[in-house]
């Protein structure tokens, strides 16, 4: 596969930018995710001002327990390039997988690394805690981006209806990838069809910000990562899922110290009602993935055997959201 | 043939897929394919002897819940019209389930979310997703040590 890529790739931009390119160092890089398959390349630019780029492609996965397009991910880096949000650098999109038969965009290489793991060793808790913050702000700077830019490659959306859009859209997908009835996830999907609560704003989402998918190097958080799921709608969505038990950073910063740090920087006070509806509507989304993943596996979409029992996940998250609408009642 | 039982052939091969094909496999897709496999045999072998009181209670539990909830507007009720004898298989059982799955979603989908019978109905679920839980599926729960 990677001379294939290689060799692809080298034509494509040779004939796209109109000067000779070399690939090299083509490698798939270790990864979690499940949309995207990464790989790293060195493209070499040659013509009148030769240039180097240390590259990553995100090559579309087969099915699996996400389906997206790569546009509006790439266009939302690209919107981004120059702000003050840490995000890897736009450079190429191919939709058509023109290239090497399979769709792809480029990004420039982000020095760090995603893996959480050594942060999460009691003795590196200081360090955890500074990227947590550093999250926290990045998130609140992601939050106050001026929308209109975006609106070209992401539906458009209104304080009043960002919650509406976003449960509609995922109730639909229960709908459709459900094997079985879940009378459990119908009973908190007409929960919040009765509570949904009005944004703050109108914000550039990420959709799956969390430990995981940034970059960090030290006590440095150098990128947000995985920008598949990124729509427009409140912001409180995001803060909804960062804490998740699945990959919270609580054992190093409380989340209480989480939302000071965003609030301090978003300079508006998050509210906690919202915040709850959020955190439910969650472990909604997240149920629908598994069961999104495990369809895939049953029809043979895919034959990546890690998503044949991802449904077996959905309990665990419904629990959570039961147990989040108890408190609420 | 009763022995090996099911569960200990489920274990022995997913040991000998481990320790004789694994180590063979350079890291890549292979490899994770298999190292997958072996996972998810370890929690079928798990969850197969649990599987039929699983069924058994969950569906009890569904029936008698639904009943006080929603009582049958003639007949009998649905816990009284489970199949007792001579014993369910397994796919009658899972039919019988889902049946009342369904009867159950449909129930969250009318019910008055703040009354007291909402309140039953949240208990039941809760007591479904524990029964679910030990079955112990779930690429992220823990199983026990053998």
């Amino acid at each position: 596969m990677s001379e294939v890529i290689r060799t692809g790739l080298e034509t494509y931009l040779s004939v796209r930018l109109g000067v000779p390119v070399v690939v090299t160092g083509v490698a798939p890089i270790s990864s979690v995710g499940n949309a995207r398959d990464p790989w790293a390349a060195t493209i070499d630019i040659g013509g009148a001002r030769p240039e180097r780029i240390e590259a990553v492609l995100l090559v579309k996965a087969e099915a699996g327990q996400l389906e997206t397009t790569l546009g509006p991910e790439f266009h939302t880096l690209a919107a981004l390039d120059g702000s003050d949000v840490p995000a890897p650098r736009a450079l190429w999109l191919d939709e058509e997988g023109a290239a090497f038969g399979r769709p792809f965009f480029a990004t420039e290489r982000v020095a760090g690394s995603a893996d959480t793991a050594p942060l999460r060793r009691p003795e590196d808790a200081e360090r955890m805690a500074a990227v947590a913050v550093q999250l926290a702000r990045a998130a609140a700077r992601l939050h106050r981006v001026d929308v209109g830019p975006f609106e070209a490659h992401l539906a458009p959306t209104a304080p009043a209806s960002a919650a509406d859009a976003q449960l509609a859209h995922w109730a639909e997908l229960f709908e459709r990838q459900r094997l079985e009835p879940h009378p459990a996830l119908t009973y908190v999907i007409a929960w919040l069809e009765g509570r949904r609560p009005v944004a703050p704003r109108v914000s550039v989402v990420h959709g799956d910000l969390r430990f995981g998918n940034l970059l960090h190097h030290g006590d440095r958080l150098t990128a947000l990562l995985d920008w598949e799921m990124v729509h427009l709608g409140d912001p409180t969505e995001d803060l909804g899922w960062v804490y998740r038990d699945l990959w919270s950073p609580a054992q190093a910063l409380p989340f209480e110290a989480f939302l000071d740090a965003y609030e301090d920087v978003a300079e508006r006070a998050v509210d906690r009602v919202a915040l709850r509806w959020w955190q439910v509507f969650n472990e909604v989304k997240h149920s629908v993935i598994s069961l999104t993943a495990t369809r895939s596996f049953a029809e043979r979409t895919t034959q990546a055997l890690r998503h044949a029992n991802r449904s077996a996940t959905v309990p665990g998250f419904v629990r959570r959201a039961l147990e989040l609408v108890e408190d609420a009642c | 043939m009763l022995n090996p039982s099911i569960v200990e052939l489920l274990n022995t091969m997913a040991d000998a897929l481990r320790d004789t094909v694994l180590p063979e496999l350079a890291p890549g897709p292979a490899h994770d394919q298999l190292r997958d496999a072996v996972a998810l045999t370890r929690r079928i072998a798990h969850a197969v002897p649990l599987l039929p009181g699983y069924l058994h209670a969950d569906t009890t539990d569904l029936a008698r819940t639904l009943d006080g909830l929603a009582p049958p507007e003639r007949g009998t009720g649905r816990a009284a019209a489970l199949p007792v004898e001579p014993p369910p298989s397994l796919d009658e059982l899972i039919r019988a389930n889902l049946a009342l799955r369904d009867e159950a979603a449909a129930l969250a989908r009318r019910i008055d979310l703040g009354s007291t019978e909402a309140a039953e109905l949240r208990a039941m679920l809760l007591r479904m997703v524990d029964r679910e839980e030990s079955l112990r599926l779930s690429p992220w729960a823990r199983l026990p040590r053998r």
